[in-house]
Formats: structure tokens, C-alpha cells, sequence
């Protein structure tokens, strides 16, 4: 009365070789739209073509390649002060996403542990953790860190710690919601009858079952927080120049928008992409981590 | 019943999973006449929902009618506009589902509910009134009032019977009407349907896993196998003489009240899923009368009234004889 | 009436015994929340001998599974004594005891549900064994591949996930694992109501070799009287939270006392409704 093994999918470990080869075609999109800017990043200073710091009034407003009044020395055309739009993007990807990812890291840290806590302990913890995630979604993010900011002097530490702290919430709120559905299901309760201590109860039942979660939510955040650096930056509370980042690039050159479009485009489409790529990744990241939806 | 022009013709149905591209029913045909209580039994996976779904037209996304025609009272509505199907549904086919709860919107009080049917069929306030009466309710104006959470699981399947039946249709489609219910009320319920399509002369088609439940209400079944229809006939004929071995051996796999057996008759093996179906016999690994002809598909022959798709029915009978 | 409560076995040899088992929950009772105690199980009495099966019969709401979580030591009672095996699963604070995780596991009633989707097999197995005292990594080993043996699945399932099987076979997986301590008693709590019918034996007779091998104690909750009472030499009838009768399986089934009891019969016989 045995009963035969194994519907005829491939096993897990094969799965994933073969999910590999079958990557579908946005999350290709999606990693080249990523690894671009993070090579960009990790060798800025060896494929910078100019120094992006180097003013030179005589060149200011040069056009992008094929537009009319273009130099070929500068392919992305120069800025207001005459620096080289190239090599400004080049250097202000390190800084963009550097802030996004360190933010992501740390909010997502604080929110995942804040998310399980409330959602598996309930009762004080969950009163104490909630409370205080209700009054921080109850005064505005950007009002919350212009305060802090006031107080403390702006510069990139300050940024992330910033940005971590006012997007943790996110996380707490979903997260605690899935864990309250989680921790109902019998496999928890399977683990509690054989005396299995909460800790690994949450690490090894609860915090992988709330994983797909948790990767979008980080990818959401990761473009909530590059497009706030960006607001923070045009406030003068983000990146200090002779710092750049892309946020920062975008904002600056809004008072050129009218003569010099470029300005804020080439940065803004930067910021685009790179939040394109983390989305569409993300997304597949979330089914193939899922053993349930491989194919 | 009169005449034997069917309401209800389904020839050769066929169900596909479009992204997959699997067939999920793979060539169903049967008939309902007016008046007839059929029931179509099956376990997960042997397409008796779909089958039921397709009837009117309400296929979970992704799936498609890829083959074969409902005929409805000569009509063929497998492909028929939405708004034709929108006609029929409420007025000549109306559908009952498994769970009540979530068939009911929580926030709207029954009354406004069935009011909002009523509409749809042109019933009056007290075609609805007399309607809740006869599926059990004592007090009719109480129920309008209340919402589904104030009512149990078997009040809240009463109001859907009733919900159903106020268009007065001609075929009732049962989609496992009991099965999240206690036994007991279970049975009031099985009952109450029981009743009402007598009285009424509505047809029904029943789409169950209990062999008690189909014993018990209804005239024919067909029973389901992997998206084909293993045997059907007369109920009564089918579940005391099986002629598909599968019939018998799920027969036989049931504790049955009074006989105190020490081991219960398991079928071996499990349902193959769609991916792993076969043009033959798809029951053949898990049957003791397989056989090397059974990779070829059998045929569906009739006998008496009763039809089965089996190469081996002459060996299930002898068996049986010699048992 | 076949309520008797002078059940055979003594304290000593019984492996289940429970006396006056209460469980009190407060709900809140409309629209302003006002707090209502709602007794869910009341003075409930049960008695197992070692080996033996008991049946616990009821609708939904009767109270049936309140009692099997409190069994298997996943729900305090309010008040009253649950002794497995002689020692109880509840310490005088409420807390469950060491004896009531191991001596007593749950067989749950929906396998889909009962299995962590993203643990392979061999890890859902493994986890029982690797709870204080923990064994060593060769008896984990040895016992897992035992254990997957034992439930008739092949060893080759060890590396899989849950959504690779059917519901038959995951059941057979929660089986296994609730085996993985070598407990003397399994609370079945609907184990087949979930699957389909032609698999229900399957699990149905598994449970009953294992009983035969292992001298297992059952206690079986299920809704429908054919299974329980294949399962079970004893009945107990629960309603509303009270166990309303109790008796051999054949009592219960031939003479029924309570009124409730006889309904089920009745549904259960399966005639063919007649016209009136």
C-alpha cells in the first residue's frame, strides 16, 4: 500500500538549476538595468572620463551627443558650472545607491524584527511596538527627518540612519500582518507540541514564510528612499556637495529645466531604471524563493 | 418527465488550462432531463466542478471550454455572449456553492440581498417571503433583517436554496452544497433540496465526493475519473453493481456503518495529476484487472442503461459472482 | 441510556485519563465588546486503556477540538486533569510539561497546513528530534530515514518540499512526524476529512498498522461516524461541549441514547430519500 513517490517535477536542487536557465525576459531587463550602474559604482574612479568636480564656466551648457551644439569630449553634455555630465552620474551612482541600499538594510532590519515580534508575542509587545509605529505614521516621514536633521548635522551617516528610521514602519505594519496569519497555521502549532522554543520557531517557520514580503516591500523602499535622498538633497539636508548623488543632480538642475533639459533628465532617467531594475528583480526573486511556484 | 428531448446536452466537453495547456476535462458528455436529480461524483481533480462551472459559463480565469457543446434546450451555450448567459443564469439555471459564508456579502442584510435577486428575476416581496418559507425559515420577515453572520452555516445555505430557486429555474446546479456543514444539518439540507426539486420539478445537478450524499438524492451519476466519466447509470444500479472497477473499489474503500472490518479495501497509489494523464486508461496502475490493453483508451459501452469505460467490466462482474 | 462512566481500566493502566476537563473562553459579545464567558467544553471525562482507540464524535462546536488541543498539551484547561500515561501535561502553573510534549502528539486534520512550505522533508522530520534532549546527528539520521520507512514513503522524499506531494502523502508525512518521539499516544484530530475518498483508506489502515506495531493509544475526532467508528473501540458523543454518551462503538451505533446520536445514524444510513 505504498504509494508511488514523487509527482514527475524536478526535484528542488535541479529546479532551481533549470530555474536559471529559464530566467524570464524583465528579470533579464531587470539585472542589466541593476548591474550597469552597480559596476558604474564599484569602478567610478577608474571610468570617470573628466574629474566630476571640475568647473570650467567657459564649457557650461554643453548639449548632449547628438543634439545640436554637442562636444564629443563630453558625451552626456556639462552642467550649469561647465562639469561633465558623464562623470557626475558616474560618481553620484556610488553615493544613491550606497544611501538606498544602506537605508533599505537598516529600516528592513528594524522592521522585520519589530514585525515578528509584534506579530508572534501580541499582547504588550505588540501594543508597545504598534503604538509606536501609529505615531510615527501619524506626523508626516519628510517632517520627521527635517526635524532630525535640524538637530543633527547633516552628512551621509546622518542620511542613512535617517532614512532607515522613518521606513521601518512599512515593514512592521505588513510584516506583523502576515505573522498574525502565519502563526495560526498547524505547522506552528505542530512545532509548539513537540516543545520547540519560540526562537527557532520564529527563524526557521515564521521569518521564511514572511520572506516573499519582505522582498517586495524591500524593493518598494529601496526607490522610496533614492527619490527622498532626492528631496533631502534640493533641501540642502541630504548630500553635502562637493558630494553628488543623483537626487541631488536632479533637483539642482531644476532652475535650468526650461534651457537645459538635461540636467535633471539624465540623472531622473538614472533613477528610473535603477528603480525599474530593483522592482523587476524583486518580483522575480519573490516566486523563485517561493518552492511553491517553481516551475 | 416528458418527452426525451434533454434540457441539458453536454457532448464531449472539453476543459483546458490555457497557460499550462493541460486538459483538465477531457471529453465529458452527458444528458439532464427535466425533472431528473443527476449527480456527478469524483474526487479532487476529476473535473466535476469544472464540468458544472462550464455549464454556466463560469470558469475560474485561465481556463477555457477548448472543445465539444452544451446544449441548452438545443441551444448551444458554450460559447454563447455574456449577456445571453446572464439571461439564463437566476431564470433557467441557478447555481447553489459549497460555501455559504462566502457566498453571502457580509455587510448587506439578507433582505437586501435577496432583493437584489429578486430583481434580477422579476420575483415579488412575497414570491421571496413564501420562497423563505419553504425552505424553512419560520419567520420570513426575522431572516430579511439579519446578516449572514447572525445566521449558521445551515440558515445561511437554506437562504442560498432559496436565493436560487426564486427565478424558478429549470436546472439547479449544486456545486458540494453540504459538504462544510455538520452531518446532521447536512442532511436537513440534502433533504430540504431533495424536497423542493420534487415539488417544483427542477432538475438538478449535483456535484459531489460523498457516495452517501449521491445514494441518497440522486436518480442518475456519472462518476468522474481523471476528467473522463468512468461509468454512469442509475444510481442505485451503479452503486450496488458497479461495472468500472474504480466505482467498485471506491465502494469498497469506505468504512460502511455495521460491518465491523479490521482493515478497510484501499485503492493503491493516488489520482495521477493532469500532467501525467495518459490516452489510455488513466485508473489502469491502481487497478487489480489492469492489463496490457488497457493503454489503449476503452471503449463506453452501455449495458441495461448503465455505461462504463472499461475494457475489463465482463472480469469485474465474474469476480464479483465468485465473491 | 449507555452512559456509563465506570470506564474498564484502572488509573494505572489507562494511557489517557481525563477528569472534569472545563475550558471557559471570553469573547467579546457585540458591538461594544462587552466580555461573555463562553463555556466550550464542560466537565468532561474520558479514560483510555494503553492500545486501545477512543472516538470523540461531534458537530462543529461541540467542543471536540478544544479537547484534542488540550490533549496534546496546546491549550491550557480552565480547569481539570489530563494524565498521559500517568503523568499530567499541565504543571500546577499551567504550563505545559515535558511528559506532555512527548508522550502526546497531534495528528492534524488539514496536511496542507500542517507542513512548513519552505522546510524540506527531511528538516520537518528531523526538528522533533533535535528539541531538548537532543539526539545525536546519526540517530537523527537513522530515525528520520526509519520514521519516512514506517509511513510507507520512500526514501527519496527526504530532499523534497511539501507541494511536491499529494495530500495523501503529506498526511502521511504529519503522521511521521508526530511519530518522530515515540509517543504513546496520537491524537488524530480529523485526520482524513481533508482528503480525498479513495486515499482516506489508505491513511486509515496506516493508522492502524502503526497502532498494531507500536502499541499506540488513539484518541480519534472526526464528524462522521463510518471512520470514527471503523477507527474506534469506544464512542464518546460530544454536544455542546458535553460528552452526552459514551460506549463500546457497536453501543453507540445500535443503541443509541442521546438524540443527537440517532440524527447522525440516521444521516449516515444513506437510504435514498423517498417522495412524501
Amino acid at each position: 500500500m505504498t504509494e508511488s513517490i514523487g509527482l514527475p517535477r524536478a526535484g528542488t536542487p535541479a529546479r532551481s538549476r533549470k530555474a536559471l536557465r529559464n530566467i524570464p525576459f524583465p528579470a533579464i531587463v531587470g539585472m542589466v538595468l541593476l548591474i550597469v550602474p552597480a559596476f558604474v559604482a564599484i569602478f567610478a574612479p577608474w571610468i570617470m572620463p573628466h574629474d566630476p568636480a571640475a568647473i570650467d564656466p567657459s564649457r557650461a551648457l554643453i548639449p548632449p551627443l547628438p543634439f545640436e551644439g554637442s562636444d564629443p569630449a563630453y558625451l552626456l553634455g556639462t552642467d550649469n558650472l561647465g562639469r561633465d555630465m558623464l562623470s557626475r552620474l558616474i560618481d553620484g551612482s556610488r553615493i544613491s545607491l550606497l544611501v538606498g541600499v544602506l537605508g533599505v538594510v537598516l529600516a528592513g532590519t528594524i522592521g522585520l524584527a519589530a514585525g515578528l515580534l509584534a506579530g508572534y508575542y501580541g499582547r504588550f509587545v505588540d501594543a508597545a511596538i504598534m503604538r509606536l509605529v501609529d505615531a510615527l505614521l501619524a506626523i508626516p516621514g519628510i517632517l520627521l527627518i527635517l526635524v532630525i536633521l535640524g538637530v543633527v548635522k547633516p552628512g551621509l551617516t546622518t542620511l542613512v540612519v535617517v532614512l532607515g528610521l522613518t521606513n521601518w514602519v512599512v515593514y512592521a505594519r505588513q510584516i506583523r500582518a502576515e505573522v498574525l496569519e502565519i502563526r495560526e497555521r498547524l505547522f506552528v502549532e505542530a512545532a509548539k507540541n513537540f516543545g520547540v522554543s519560540h526562537t527557532r520557531i520564529l527563524l526557521r517557520h515564521i521569518t521564511p514564510n514572511v520572506m516573499p514580503t519582505f522582498i517586495v516591500l524591500s524593493t518598494l523602499s529601496v526607490a522610496t528612499i533614492i527619490i527622498t535622498e532626492s528631496s533631502l538633497s534640493f533641501l540642502g539636508l541630504g548630500v553635502q556637495p562637493p558630494d553628488v548623488s543623483w537626487g541631488l543632480m536632479l533637483t539642482s538642475g531644476r532652475d535650468y529645466i526650461t534651457n537645459a533639459w538635461w540636467l535633471s533628465t539624465l540623472p531622473g532617467l538614472a533613477i528610473a531604471g535603477t528603480v525599474l531594475g530593483i522592482l523587476l528583480l524583486g518580483d522575480w526573486l519573490r516566486d523563485t524563493l517561493d518552492p511553491r511556484l517553481g516551475v | 418527465m416528458h418527452g426525451n428531448e434533454p434540457l441539458l446536452s453536454i457532448r464531449d466537453l472539453r476543459v483546458t488550462a490555457e497557460k499550462r495547456d493541460l486538459t483538465l476535462v477531457d471529453g465529458v458528455s452527458l444528458d439532464i432531463h427535466a425533472g431528473e436529480r443527476m449527480a456527478l461524483v469524483g474526487e479532487s481533480g476529476s473535473g466535476k466542478s469544472l464540468t458544472c462551472m462550464s455549464v454556466i459559463s463560469l470558469l475560474a480565469r485561465g481556463l477555457r471550454v477548448s472543445g465539444g457543446e452544451i446544449a441548452w434546450r438545443g441551444e448551444d451555450i458554450s460559447r454563447v455572449s455574456a449577456g445571453r448567459m446572464r439571461q439564463l443564469r437566476g431564470r433557467e439555471i441557478s447555481m447553489i456553492y459549497q460555501e455559504p459564508l462566502t457566498s453571502l456579502n457580509p455587510v448587506l442584510s439578507i433582505g437586501n440581498q435577496l432583493g437584489e435577486a429578486a430583481k434580477h428575476v422579476s420575483a415579488s416581496r412575497a414570491d421571496v417571503l413564501s420562497m423563505l418559507d419553504r425552505v424553512g425559515f419560520d419567520r420570513p420577515e426575522r431572516v430579511l433583517r439579519q446578516r449572514p453572520h447572525e445566521l449558521s452555516g445551515g440558515m445561511r445555505q437554506r437562504v442560498m436554496i432559496a436565493m436560487a430557486l426564486l427565478g424558478r429555474p429549470r436546472l439547479l446546479l449544486a456545486d458540494e452544497p453540504t459538504t462544510a456543514l455538520d452531518v446532521t444539518v447536512q442532511d436537513q439540507v440534502l433533504k430540504l433540496i431533495y424536497d423542493i426539486t420534487v415539488e417544483t420539478g427542477t432538475a438538478l445537478l449535483l456535484v459531489s465526493h460523498d457516495l452517501n450524499v449521491v445514494r441518497r438524492i440522486a436518480d442518475t451519476v456519472a462518476v468522474l475519473y481523471t476528467g473522463r466519466i468512468a461509468e454512469s447509470g442509475p444510481t442505485e444500479r451503479v452503486l450496488s453493481e458497479p461495472r468500472h472497477p474504480y466505482t467498485d473499489a471506491l465502494l469498497r474503500s469506505v468504512p460502511s456503518l455495521g460491518v465491523k472490518a479490521d482493515r478497510l479495501t484501499a485503492i493503491p497509489g493516488r489520482v495521477p495529476t493532469p500532467n501525467e494523464w495518459t490516452d489510455g486508461c488513466r485508473f489502469a496502475s491502481r487497478c487489480g484487472f489492469a492489463t496490457a490493453t488497457c493503454v489503449d483508451k476503452p471503449p463506453f459501452a452501455e449495458f441495461q442503461g448503465q455505461a462504463s469505460a472499461c475494457w475489463h467490466t465482463d472480469r469485474l462482474i465474474e469476480s464479483k459472482g465468485a465473491r | 441510556m449507555t452512559t456509563d462512566t465506570a470506564l474498564p481500566g484502572t488509573a494505572s493502566d489507562a494511557a489517557v485519563r481525563v477528569t472534569a476537563l472545563c475550558k471557559t473562553f471570553r469573547v467579546a459579545d457585540g458591538f461594544f465588546g462587552r466580555k461573555k464567558d463562553f463555556a466550550a467544553v464542560r466537565d468532561v471525562g474520558l479514560s483510555v486503556p494503553k492500545g486501545a482507540t477512543l472516538g470523540i464524535i461531534g458537530e462543529s462546536g461541540s467542543g471536540k477540538t478544544t479537547v484534542a488541543r488540550m490533549l496534546a498539551g496546546l491549550l491550557r484547561p480552565t480547569s481539570g486533569d489530563i494524565l498521559i500515561t500517568g503523568a499530567p501535561v499541565f504543571d500546577a502553573k499551567g504550563r505545559t510539561t515535558a511528559a506532555g510534549r512527548t508522550a502526546a502528539q497531534m495528528v492534524f486534520q488539514d496536511p496542507y497546513s500542517a507542513l512548513n512550505p519552505r522546510m524540506n522533508v527531511r528538516s520537518i522530520l528531523a526538528e522533533p528530534l533535535t528539541v531538548a534532549p537532543r539526539a545525536s546527528r546519526q540517530e537523527i539520521a537513522r530515525r528520520v530515514a526509519e520514521l519516512t520507512d514506517q509511513v510507507g514513503m520512500a526514501a527519496s522524499a527526504l530532499e523534497k518540499y511539501p507541494h511536491e506531494f499529494s495530500g495523501g502523502q503529506r498526511q502521511r508525512l504529519v503522521i511521521a512526524r508526530a511519530l518522530a518521539r515515540k509517543p504513546q499516544v496520537l491524537i488524530c484530530d480529523e485526520p482524513v476529512s481533508a482528503l480525498d475518498v479513495s486515499i482516506q483508506s489508505q491513511i486509515l489502515n496506516l493508522l492502524k498498522d502503526l497502532q498494531e506495531e507500536m502499541g499506540l493509544t488513539y484518541v480519534f475526532i472526526g464528524h462522521g461516524l463510518e471512520s470514527v467508528h471503523f477507527m474506534s473501540d469506544r464512542i464518546s458523543v460530544m454536544y455542546k461541549g458535553a460528552v452526552v454518551e459514551q460506549g463500546t462503538a457497536d453501543d453507540i451505533l445500535h443503541r443509541p441514547g442521546h438524540e443527537y446520536t440517532r440524527r447522525l445514524i440516521e444521516s449516515s444510513r444513506a437510504q435514498p430519500f423517498k417522495t412524501r
